[in-house]
């Protein structure tokens, strides 16, 4: 068991944001921790990393209480920081030197990550300038980049240390559809290489691509938790997407269907069970109805984090 | 109370002083300081410069300003002098092993100025006032009695003049009573007291000055730069691999070296410009320099100026910088944005005029002993009280106003608050790291301290 995190619990004042969480990693892979603004994922987070006193509960890495400033831990933080006025070189070399990373050594890493993640204009200027104006080059600072790029240095920053464990509290959020598939492609590396992640988003896309297991916690409370397609599987099949080349609201009407969702490219329908879907397709092709497209599936992670989490806004 | 652990501070410090050093803003303000210094101050120099060479010429080539700290040496008032008088001269040369010359009644004030607080030079002044003899032994400001060498040269001289006058009186036939205008004055002088005491004070508020200056420009570098890690979430990736205290820490000594190296090299390049200004003058610059500063120097102002002295009060002035940028440091992690600093830092502003006016309070008092040190209750306190002692010791110190085990005290006392003041900063920083609600008042840092968390509702 590498990472346990047990009876984690937080309140201010009277108020409770993290409710006895917990939570383990048995093997390598990614954990999701998902949740609505403010529902504690962050503060969960900063009490895995020591930042913020806990009320209560551990965190176990490998056995012993985790302290970052004993294990290289990587951090990709939801709000992203960097040394506006300083040059982005100085600032990854001081990270990897709090983190005991040689210094040659260091500088290599840098290379490497530069190259993945495409900031070598941006750390080596030098390399793009004419012959004759390479010693004009001056170093860039980060307040001269986009926020985008800010957010890969700030992942160069996680990694440098190649540290077993990652927290990524919104990796992704703010990224371009290319560095969002950038960011991706070193997500897949780094699971591959065996590090354990821990990942908070609210791009329930990304973490049903990466994610084997997941918490939902909503006001501090856990709500759902377990392996992602055993969730799956206990709601059922019961999202069916129908296309057809005629008007079947007739048939909708008959059964007492509610319609989740209808676009140019289908109807999505909530059914009871197989069964139900399966008596709604005889009852089209008894109807005579010219269908396209008919698939019954498990809801996505993205329907049971708003059904499981939705009461929360319709409370407010 | 956290056990301290500042492992790490060393790459923040080496970091921050670095990036500081290296900054635009920085290399610009050194060099406007040190291009104002380096022209202002031989300027200044040059217009207060000594009149030396006026000084020659009324004393006819024998007397240089230089030459007056001579013992033994027997000035003759210039237009009151007689045959007489001139005719003992060769018996006082062998018998006193002294100097004679001739001074004009307006140089005499000037001699007087140059002996004071110093106990072992003297001089012997011959008034011939309407044919009655004055001689007058003046010796430093803080010494009434004069020693008993200086005292037998002057009642020698004033023997050897009511014999003079004895004989006048008999070949004029003057009246006895003459005989006792020979006065002999072994004495300090009471004005000379009260203008010693102003000349301290003037480099007392010289250094009050200078340290507030250097004070308030770390603190605010400090503050600034805390607002900035914080603003910019940078402290949330520091507090990964170091502690809140460590990084406390090394920031406030980067900051502070990086304003110490500034106002050195300010001090540097005036002293520098000065001196090579008065090379290529010809003229006494630095003697001007100090003149102005210390009000013609009427006092001994290194009196208390040896190592050990000097040693001390730059410990003093080290560890209270360090104490007041730890206060700075505190101001810096009770805002988070960089536009609210102003708001903040009002805490430690006030602290540092509290701490400069105390001294200045206690400058303008003029508690000093017939020794010439400070002395009383609020001087005690202004010489311990870390808000204080920086601003009151060093000065004393060096100019003797202050005993040496005073300073230690000070310095002691001094460490002992930056500790406190750490783990206060610390604590402050680590639960402020996330708060990002309005400025702090101190009530509001006193609940933080006691209870660990930002007040509800904040």
């Amino acid at each position: 068991m590498s990472l346990v995190v047990k009876d984690l619990y937080k309140k201010y004042g009277e108020k409770v944001v993290v409710n006895n969480l917990s939570f383990e990693m048995k093997e390598p892979g990614v954990y999701a921790l998902l949740g609505t603004n403010g529902a504690g994922k962050t503060t969960s987070i900063r009490m895995i990393l020591n930042m913020i006193a806990k009320d209560g509960g551990e965190v176990l890495w490998k056995g012993e209480p985790l302290d970052p400033l004993k294990v290289e831990v990587g951090y990709l933080a939801e709000e992203r920081g960097l040394y506006p006025k300083y040059t982005l070189m100085d600032q990854l070399l001081y990270f990897a030197k709090l983190k005991n990373v040689p210094k040659n050594e260091a500088k290599k890493r840098i290379a490497h990550w530069s190259r993945l993640l495409e900031l070598d204009e941006y750390l080596y200027p030098e390399k793009f300038m004419p012959a004759k104006s390479k010693k004009k080059a001056k170093p860039m600072k980060a307040e001269q980049l986009s926020k985008g790029n800010q957010q890969k240095i700030q992942l160069m920053s996680a990694l440098i240390a190649d540290p077993e464990l990652l927290i990524f509290d919104e990796p992704i959020s703010g990224l371009d559809p290319v560095n969002t598939d950038l960011f991706k492609d070193i997500i897949r590396q780094e699971i591959n290489k065996g590090k354990y992640i821990i990942m908070s988003s609210h791009q329930m896309a990304t973490v049903e691509e990466f994610c084997t297991d997941i918490t939902i916690l909503k006001s501090g409370d856990i709500v759902v938790q377990g392996n992602l397609n055993e969730i799956k599987k206990g709601y059922g099949r019961v999202n069916l997407e129908i296309k057809c080349d005629d008007d079947f609201s007739d048939v909708i009407e008959k059964f007492d269907l509610n319609v989740i969702n209808e676009t140019p490219d289908g109807t999505m329908i909530k059914v009871k069970n197989e069964a139900q879907a399966r008596e709604f397709l005889s009852a089209l092709i008894a109807g005579g109805h010219s269908i396209v497209r008919f698939e019954l599936r498990e809801p996505s992670l993205h329907e049971i984090f708003v059904e499981k989490v939705g009461g929360i806004h319709e409370e407010d | 109370m956290k056990k301290i652990d500042i492992t790490g501070w060393k790459q923040v410090f080496s970091f921050t002083f670095i990036q500081t050093v290296k900054a635009k803003s920085y290399i610009s303000t050194l060099l406007v300081l040190c291009a104002i210094v380096a022209i202002g101050l031989p300027v200044m120099g040059y217009f207060n410069a000594p009149d030396d060479v006026a000084v020659e010429e009324n004393f006819d080539g024998s007397v240089v300003v230089e030459e007056f700290e001579e013992l033994n040496t027997v000035y003759v008032n210039y237009d009151k002098a007689d045959e007489d008088i001139e005719s003992k001269f060769e018996d006082w040369v062998k018998e006193y092993s002294c100097e004679i010359k001739y001074i004009e009644d307006s140089k005499i004030e000037e001699i007087r100025k140059t002996l004071n607080n110093n106990n072992d030079i003297c001089i012997v002044v011959i008034n011939n006032n309407n044919g009655v003899y004055e001689v007058e032994c003046i010796t430093g400001w803080d010494t009434f009695d004069a020693s008993e060498e200086q005292q037998s040269i002057s009642y020698g001289i004033a023997d050897d003049l009511k014999d003079l006058q004895m004989s006048k009186v008999i070949s004029e036939d003057a009246m006895p009573d003459a005989l006792k205008e020979v006065n002999v004055y072994a004495s300090g002088e009471e004005t000379g007291h009260d203008e010693g005491f102003m000349q301290k004070y003037s480099i007392w508020i010289v250094a009050i000055t200078f340290l507030t200056f250097i004070t308030t420009s770390a603190g605010t570098s400090i503050a600034n730069s805390i607002v900035v890690e914080k603003s910019s979430r940078m402290v949330e990736y520091l507090m990964m691999t170091i502690k809140p205290m460590a990084i406390v820490f090394g920031k406030v000594l980067a900051g502070l070296c990086a304003v110490l190296i500034q106002f050195g090299a300010v001090i540097v390049s005036g002293v520098a410009s000065t001196m090579v200004c008065s090379e290529v003058l010809d003229t006494n610059i630095s003697a001007g320099m100090s003149g102005f500063i210390s009000g013609e120097g009427l006092v001994d102002l290194s009196a208390g100026l040896n190592i050990g002295n000097v040693v001390v009060a730059i410990l003093i002035i080290l560890t209270g910088l360090l104490f007041f940028a730890l206060v700075a440091s505190i101001a810096g992690a009770t805002v988070s944005k960089i536009e609210e600093l102003n708001e903040g830092i009002m805490m430690f502003s006030m602290l540092v005029v509290v701490g400069a006016y105390m001294s200045l309070a206690l400058s303008m008092s003029n508690l000093f002993d017939e020794t010439g040190h400070l002395t009383g209750t609020f001087a005690m306190v202004c010489c311990l009280v870390p808000l204080s002692s920086m601003f009151t010791v060093p000065a004393n110190l060096i100019m003797g106003s202050v005993p040496l085990y005073i300073g230690i005290a000070s310095i002691v006392i001094n460490i002992i608050s930056i500790v406190l003041v750490l783990i206060v900063t610390s604590r402050i920083y680590e639960y402020m790291l996330f708060y990002n609600g309005v400025t702090l008042k101190i009530k509001d840092i006193i609940y933080i301290i006691r209870h660990g968390r930002v007040k509800e509702g904040k």
